[in-house]
């Protein structure tokens, strides 16, 4: 990770340091107070960022930007960023290697999510949701109060979160306790 | 792994400590020297400086000179403070920045800094040569704007506004107070050091008293006229606490002038006021340290290059955090910890000869109203063409006023995952 | 319990960024990244597919285990199956449809199996069309094995891949590639038809959307069924026999020289490969089904008097080229009758067989290939195509001059057994139901 990282850094500084553009690394070191030096968050309602698809995560930002998905806050700061650093920045972070949250989980809760991954989400979360491309982000391993909130937000009308028609339809019968049981789950594929 | 039990869990971060240590150091190493840095002070701006210095150049010798042996997280003592934290959870040691960044970490009291010379001289006599000084020593409280408040009477009206003993006394005498008592909050003029953070802390004393003394109040006296989130924070008031908080804005004669902690009073023009708990957290201004070095103007912070923090006053010596005048962030963690950044990247690219990137700069900042309702301020900075930090117009803005329960709980418990990440960014 | 916890994630905080612990190639081995360098316009062409806005990509239908250049033989190629966990509807329309069986179609011709490995190799040949059709694990091994990388999905004949759209397979030129040349030129029809005409001046832009001019999928594929199915099929064949009595007898010998029916009107083994390859229409109701929801398309445009004559006029129009191939047929037969020509030694019964196609032994039994598969089909397909110039000067017009070549070299073939005395061995195989003796009076 560090040689990715300092590789990123050294490039930055070596290529681009003489334009008034803001470089993908300064832009993205100011992203870490809340998700994590080089994107691997440790805390457990903010996600990690670290090995995520360039498209994934630039598509989400701009998303937020517009105001087409609801957030608390991260719609206040995408505004901040020009589409093209908001690129930028999805191409540092898919660089950074992922790391894996490690949090306390419910064995009942892993065992009741895998059955509910496997009848609802499988098709698509493969690898038992470690599997990443596009945008179809890596869920496996990421933290379980994350994804509470963000299945939930899904399943409540009143946030805007756009999702693939499937997502909607699988996750809509579920409870709240369902879709913890998944978080947990996915949590659990380190 | 499924399901994790404590010990194990220990178990395994200790282990991936050591193989991640491990894996990053040998690549980090300490190289051929390429320059020599010292940061004084280990708080969220000095820290993050070290560790960001190490990750953008492994070849510049970093040594980080802080007195104490760990750090207490100012940001979240104000649920220390209402009895739903212990202190514990906010302190953090020194030694990752050491182990993993190769940040030579000494714990001293620097006494002596001379810019002319470069060397910075500590307490026990030790002298540290710096090719380029970052000076990071946070607030210091004016004491003699407030009369009475010395250092002897915040023993009996503490500030709580460094953590550590001070936010243990001040949750001491409230669990000692009666019921029906009255808690007083002095809030200071701005600039000052987290501007929602007497107004947070006003909450969640509120949120102890509402379950423990519930016919107590607390009385906000303020040198302003308005104060931050402040829509945000008394609409959670009148939610939460109806007719628990009153506050009293400086025009309409909440300037505090003198305290009598023996009488337990406070004064303003008018008044006077007695309470059962007072905590006052008094006008303030740069570090001891950077003022007795000549990097405070007169207003007592630090005027820097925005771009790259170093002073206006001495070349080759860099100041960030609260001490400094960084155009319009707030005096906060993460202002600090993205000031760090900045820095930290200036310097290198400084001392490498090279130029200086254009600079990107974030605040967020969380405040709690109750445990699970969060209401937070964000902005996004850059460098107009005047060389002032300005706030990007298109960002920003606090929380939206009109928000459901689940909305002030999903902030809430961000706010809590991003004390973790931003220790961890700092720290970790 | 709180704090306790909070501790917890202090630890973890410290512990944990930045650098890496546990993370596994599948998290972290990206496809595009070097797709995008190693095939591009396959990435091109996914990324403006539904697929790649909604989340699925290529392990979906690759799977995980192709991580590298040195183990592309680990991606797994997609079939039905594969699309099916999506979009289970729609295969089941597929599987209960013509589509599904054409490979195994192919198969049933004893012809394909007598072409060179250049055609059929890799999907060539009848293969490259009729690869829309379903295949087992065991064949599909086989194919790989045999180095063809592709073609196995049958989805893509229509929804080529990697944009796997669905404008693109509703559009009339996703049945071009097939449905066009020798022995099905609907394509040729349709377009030169008024129908055509209209749908693509649609197409174009020329007509506006709401304009009327259907495509091939608006009356093969109501209400988007995937079954794809024609009242006729493919060889204009069906059983029960039609009510009228010449019809009926046309269509016996016809049967009979596809080898569905014996010379005494008995099923034979081949009808079961027709069953299982469901290329005739084998019971009344099925065709009825079918004709019904023609009709149905009809009249969203035509008044059903009109329709039904149109579609009565197609049904005639096969009963008087049965009548015309029957005798050639039969002419033949007679030939094998009289010994005039001898059986071919693959033939079951001294009957032509019109399934050997091109392969037939000698220009009399090619012309009636001809006369089969190009000039029949042309016929009933120009009628129901609604291109009545196709049906009568490339159908009707030629199955004419085919009896009258076939006829003519009957008669040669018989005067030179005359005037030279030999003759083959008299087949004692062939015994007619009800078959009268070949006349000109048909041609009248």
């Amino acid at each position: 990770m560090m040689r990715t990282f300092m590789f990123v850094v050294v490039a930055i500084l070596a290529g681009a340091a003489s334009a008034a553009e803001r470089s993908a690394s300064m832009l993205s070191y100011a992203c870490a107070g809340c998700h994590g030096t080089a994107g691997a968050s440790a805390g457990d309602s903010l996600p990690i960022l670290a090995g995520l698809p360039r498209e994934y995560l630039s598509n989400i930002m701009l998303q937020y930007k517009n105001g087409e998905r609801y957030s608390t806050i991260m719609g206040r700061i995408a505004r901040g960023y020009s589409d093209a650093e908001i690129d930028a920045m999805a191409i540092f972070f898919e660089k950074q290697k992922w790391v894996s949250a490690v949090s306390q989980l419910d064995p009942k809760m892993i065992a009741r999510g895998k059955e509910l991954h496997e009848q609802k989400c499988v098709r698509c979360h493969l690898g038992n949701g470690q599997y990443t491309e596009y945008l179809l982000p890596r869920i496996g391993g990421q933290w379980s109060d994350y994804l509470t909130i963000y299945l939930k937000n899904v399943n409540t009308s009143e946030f805007k979160q756009p999702q693939p028609q499937l997502m909607k339809e699988s996750l809509s019968l579920l409870t709240d306790e369902e879709l913890a049981a998944l978080a947990q789950f996915y949590a659990a594929q380190q | 792994m499924s399901n994790i039990t404590r010990r194990n869990f220990i178990k395994v971060i200790s282990s991936s400590v050591a193989v991640a240590g491990l894996a990053g150091f040998h690549e980090i190493g300490l190289g051929s020297s390429s320059g020599r840095v010292v940061v004084v002070g280990g708080g969220y701006g000095g820290a993050t400086a070290a560790k960001y210095l190490r990750l953008i150049d492994p070849n510049i010798h970093v040594t980080l000179i802080e007195k104490n042996a760990q750090y207490v997280s100012c940001p979240m003592s104000n649920e220390v403070i209402s009895g739903v934290r212990d202190i514990n959870s906010l302190k953090v040691s020194y030694s990752t920045l050491g182990t993993r960044y190769g940040i030579n970490v000494v714990q001293a009291q620097v006494t002596e800094i001379d810019p002319v010379k470069k060397n910075v001289r500590t307490a026990n006599g030790q002298d540290f040569q710096y090719d380029r000084l970052i000076v990071s020593p946070g607030i210091d409280f004016r004491w003699n704007a407030i009369d009475g408040y010395d250092r002897n009477a915040v023993e009996i009206m503490p500030h709580a506004w460094r953590a550590g003993p001070q936010t243990l006394l001040l949750r001491h005498q409230l669990e000692a107070m009666k019921d029906g008592g009255v808690v007083i909050i002095v809030a200071p003029p701005g600039p000052f050091k987290c501007p929602p953070g007497p107004y947070e802390r006003a909450s969640l004393i509120a949120y102890y008293l509402k379950q423990h003394k519930p016919r107590s109040k607390i009385l906000i006296l303020d040198y302003k006229d308005k104060f931050s989130k402040q829509a945000l924070f008394e609409q959670g008031w009148a939610q939460h606490y109806p007719g628990m908080i009153t506050w009293i804005a400086g025009s309409m004669d909440g300037h505090v002038n003198r305290v009598a902690p023996y009488n337990m009073k406070v004064f303003t023009d008018f008044e006077e006021y007695k309470g059962d708990v007072i905590n006052v957290i008094p006008p303030q201004q740069a570090g001891e340290i950077a003022r007795r070095t000549g990097l405070a103007d007169k207003s007592g912070w630090c005027p820097v290059n925005q771009k790259t923090f170093e002073s206006k006053l001495y070349k080759e010596v860099h100041v960030i955090g609260d001490a400094s005048i960084a155009g319009k962030m707030p005096k906060s963690a993460y202002a600090a910890n993205s000031q760090g950044k900045v820095c930290a990247a200036a310097v290198a690219a400084l001392i490498n000869g090279k130029v200086v990137e254009e600079p990107s700069y974030i605040n967020t900042c969380y405040s709690l109203v109750t445990p699970k309702h969060g209401i937070s301020v964000a902005a996004v900075y850059e460098l107009n063409d005047k060389g002032r930090i300005v706030e990007i117009e298109e960002a920003g803005d606090p929380s939206p006023i009109e928000a459901s329960p689940w909305q002030r709980e999903m902030e809430a418990r961000y706010a809590h995952s991003f004390l973790i990440n931003i220790m961890s960014d700092t720290f970790g | 319990m709180k704090a306790g916890l909070m501790m917890v994630f202090i630890f973890a905080a410290l512990g944990l960024a930045p650098a890496g612990l546990r993370a596994e190639n599948v998290g972290n081995i990206k496809c595009l990244n070097c797709h995008k360098r190693a095939t591009p316009n396959v990435v091109m062409d996914w990324k403006f597919s539904k697929h790649s806005s909604e989340g699925i990509t290529c392990a979906h239908c690759h799977g995980l285990e192709h991580t590298s250049s040195k183990d592309s033989e680990k991606a797994k190629l997609p079939q039905p199956s594969t699309c099916a966990k999506c979009h289970e509807e729609q295969v089941a329309q597929f599987r209960r449809g013509k589509h599904a069986i054409s490979w195994a179609a192919m198969k049933a011709m004893p012809t394909t199996h007598m072409l060179p490995m250049a055609l059929t190799k890799g999907s060539r040949g009848c293969g490259s069309c009729h690869k829309i059709g379903e295949k087992s694990p065991e064949e599909v091994a086989k194919l790989k094995a045999e180095g063809s990388g592709y073609g196995h999905a049958a989805c893509d004949s229509c929804h080529t891949r990697h944009a796997f759209s669905k404008v693109e397979a509703l559009q009339p030129q996703a049945c071009q590639t097939c449905h066009m040349g020798f022995d099905h030129p609907q394509w040729e029809m349709y377009s030169t038809s008024k129908h055509g005409v209209r749908g693509l001046l649609k197409q174009s832009g020329v007509l506006p959307k709401t304009a009327s001019g259907p495509v091939c999928q608006t009356c093969h594929m109501q209400d988007g069924d995937h079954e794809v199915r024609t009242p006729w099929g493919y060889l204009a064949v069906r059983l029960p026999l039609p009510e009228d009595e010449e019809w009926r007898k046309d269509q016996t010998t016809i049967l009979q020289a596809l080898g569905v029916l014996d010379t005494e009107g008995n099923p034979t083994a081949r009808l079961e490969i027709f069953k299982a390859a469901d290329v005739a229409r084998l019971t009344q109701e099925a065709f009825d089904i079918e004709r019904e929801k023609l009709l149905d398309t009809c009249t969203q445009c035509h008044s059903e008097r009109f329709a039904s004559g149109e579609l009565a006029k197609g049904d005639e129009l096969i009963k008087k080229a049965d009548h015309l191939l029957a005798e050639a047929i039969l002419i033949i037969a007679s030939l094998y009758q009289d010994g005039i020509l001898d059986k071919p030694e693959s033939y079951t019964n001294a009957f032509p067989d019109l399934l050997t196609f091109h392969d037939a032994p000698r220009p009399i039994e090619q012309r009636l290939f001809l006369m089969h598969l190009e000039h029949r089909m042309r016929t009933f397909q120009g009628a129901f195509h609604a291109n009545p110039d196709y049906a009568l000067w490339y159908g009707w017009s030629k199955m004419v001059q085919d009896l009258t070549a076939i006829q003519e070299m009957a008669e040669e073939l018989r005067e030179k057994a005359r005037n030279t005395g030999e003759h083959c061995e008299k087949s004692d195989t062939v015994t007619y139901t009800e078959v009268a003796k070949p006349t000109n009076q048909s041609l009248k």
